[in-house]
């Protein structure tokens, strides 16, 4: 507790948070008991709330209790404006449902930008600049570009620490006749540390194709997955030995997109079923126990977002003609390993999240707070 | 058996002496700690707490002892216990407090919780200005600051 006090010294010169209680205990009370979703209504309350809904002390806090909570954000392309929002999973207050709501502190400059998840924070990386946005505030941040051009890239974290960014790199540049700049590209990775927010020296991969697009991709026990839409440029990279493989033809036979992964097993749903692989095994299964309920409702849907909602969770979101209009729903799944190493599925709820659904989606990411 | 028999008297802020079993005594874990220690003393002066609230937090104890000590603890006990705890922190605001503030200081765990987890609850159900007027709170912010605050929280409170 002394170390919180510390920290908490910088607030300590507000008025008290609760006049007749001592700021600690009152910190444990929002930071354990007070559910994430009605932060907003205390950081209206005084000053004192909002400095301490907004400092890192409450996050700690919870961090060191065990209790903290995912919250999944979107980033949503308007067909109306062309424009990309940052929007957020709130689950309101009143009658419990689930809303994707914008976000209008953060400006996203362009559209086509890859996202990524690290702790509290969102990593941006588009074609203008590159940001890191922290979700306990809501604030945003310029961090260093990637130092080279990259196309064609994915970006993962590996460890909650390292963002890598592989794709094709601009490796040579040669003047020729006439002074024309002929440039070779080559496949790359390029990690960025976090913690120091540095980025390390790209690691050029010679003997690989460039121009190719992956559809997705995914971290497992620390691989990145890179998934091609044709089979045959669908690659594992093993980031601590700096290794290249091909993917196993199991996880490649199907075209799984926008998969995502919970307890190091990977999920998505092709419209038709919620399909698990598990790496250990090298076997695809489908979820039990959802029954027609999901298919039904997915039924008319293009494609299905599955995104990692806590440890034993994920949330799917999906377009769906309802009630004459087109509109986004999100469904959040309880996911059980039972004995025999089959997972079930319950569907704890599903919410029409965005009414007007004149959105693409962009992309979905869950945050720990 | 001549351990729990014991007796020891706490002393509340006005003087006044509660008289308890060791083993309830033992549930404040400052006393527990006193004990250890070799303070053998029969009465142990606790000067920040007064009657009101010392008399509270020893009938909070007892009962939990009481239910601790019964055998083969069934699953109806502990549905009485948390009965029993739900009225026990149905009390008004200040005094909600002054059990917080004593189960903090003697370091009684569960009372802490329950306390603690009241004031949680009080504060899900409400609007801003009800959680200033039920904690006594000071709205120190401007209306044009409050409405600042508002746009940077707008997500949270759309239809």
């Amino acid at each position: 507790m002394s170390e919180l006090m510390e920290q908490f010294l910088a607030l300590s010169v507000s008025p008290p948070l609760i006049p007749s209680l001592p700021d600690d205990v009152t910190v444990d009370i929002v930071a354990a008991r007070v559910p994430i979703n009605h932060y907003p209504t205390l950081s209206r309350v005084s000053k004192s709330f909002r400095k301490l809904i907004a400092s890192p002390t409450l996050y700690k806090r919870r961090s060191q209790l065990g209790i903290t909570q995912h919250r999944v954000y979107a980033v949503l392309h308007s067909r109306k404006t062309r424009a990309s929002s940052f929007y957020i999973l709130h689950r309101k207050v009143d009658d419990c449902s689930n809303r994707l709501v914008v976000v209008r502190s953060i400006t996203l400059k362009s559209s086509c930008g890859n996202y990524v998840p690290v702790g509290s924070k969102v990593y941006v990386f588009n074609d203008l600049d590159a940001l890191s946005i922290d979700c306990t505030s809501h604030t945003s941040q310029s961090i260093p570009e990637i130092p080279q051009r990259m196309a064609y890239k994915v970006v993962n974290v590996v460890d909650e620490k390292k963002i890598y960014v592989i794709g094709d790199s601009v490796c040579h540049v040669v003047k020729e006749e006439g002074g024309v700049l002929r440039e070779t590209w080559k496949k790359a990775v390029t990690v960025f540390d976090t913690e120091t927010q540095l980025w390390e020296p790209k690691l050029v991969k010679e003997d690989m194709f460039v121009g190719v697009l992956w559809s997705d991709s995914v971290v497992m026990d620390g691989k990145i997955y890179m998934k091609d839409y044709s089979k045959g440029n669908s690659f594992v990279y093993e980031p601590d030995e700096r290794k290249w493989e091909l993917m196993d033809e199991v996880l490649n036979s199907k075209a799984w997109e926008g998969a995502c992964v919970v307890d190091n097993v990977l999920y998505y749903h092709d419209l038709r079923a919620l399909r698990a692989y598990d790496p250990k095994q090298s076997c695809w299964s489908v979820v039990n126990g959802l029954g027609d309920f999901l298919v039904a409702k997915t039924a008319r849907s293009r494609w299905c977002h599955a995104v990692n909602y806590g440890e034993k969770k994920l949330a799917l979101f999906f377009h769906k003609n309802h009630e004459g209009k087109e509109v986004i729903f999100c469904a959040e799944i309880a996911l059980e390993r039972r004995q025999g190493g089959e997972i079930w599925g319950q569907m704890e709820s599903c919410d029409v999240v965005i009414e007007d659904g004149l959105f693409d989606m962009v992309k979905f990411v869950s945050v720990s707070l | 058996m001549s351990e729990s028999n014991k007796k020891i008297s706490l002393i509340s802020s006005e003087g006044e002496a509660f008289e308890v079993s060791e083993a309830v005594a033992r549930e404040f874990e400052i006393v527990a700690h006193m004990l250890e220690d070799g303070c053998s003393g029969s009465s142990i002066p606790i000067t920040t707490v007064d009657s009101n609230i010392l008399g509270k937090v020893i009938e909070y104890c007892t009962k939990h002892v009481e239910v601790g000590n019964v055998e083969g603890n069934s699953e109806k006990a502990e549905k009485d216990l948390e009965e029993f705890d739900k009225r026990f922190i149905a009390v008004e605001m200040n005094t909600l407090f002054s059990l917080i503030l004593a189960a903090n200081y003697l370091n009684v765990k569960g009372l802490l919780n329950i306390g603690c987890q009241k004031v949680a609850d009080t504060i899900k159900d409400m609007k801003p200005e009800e959680v200033r007027s039920i904690f006594n709170i000071e709205n120190d912010y401007t209306p044009a600051e409050e409405e600042v605050v508002r746009k940077e929280n707008e997500w949270a409170f759309q239809p």
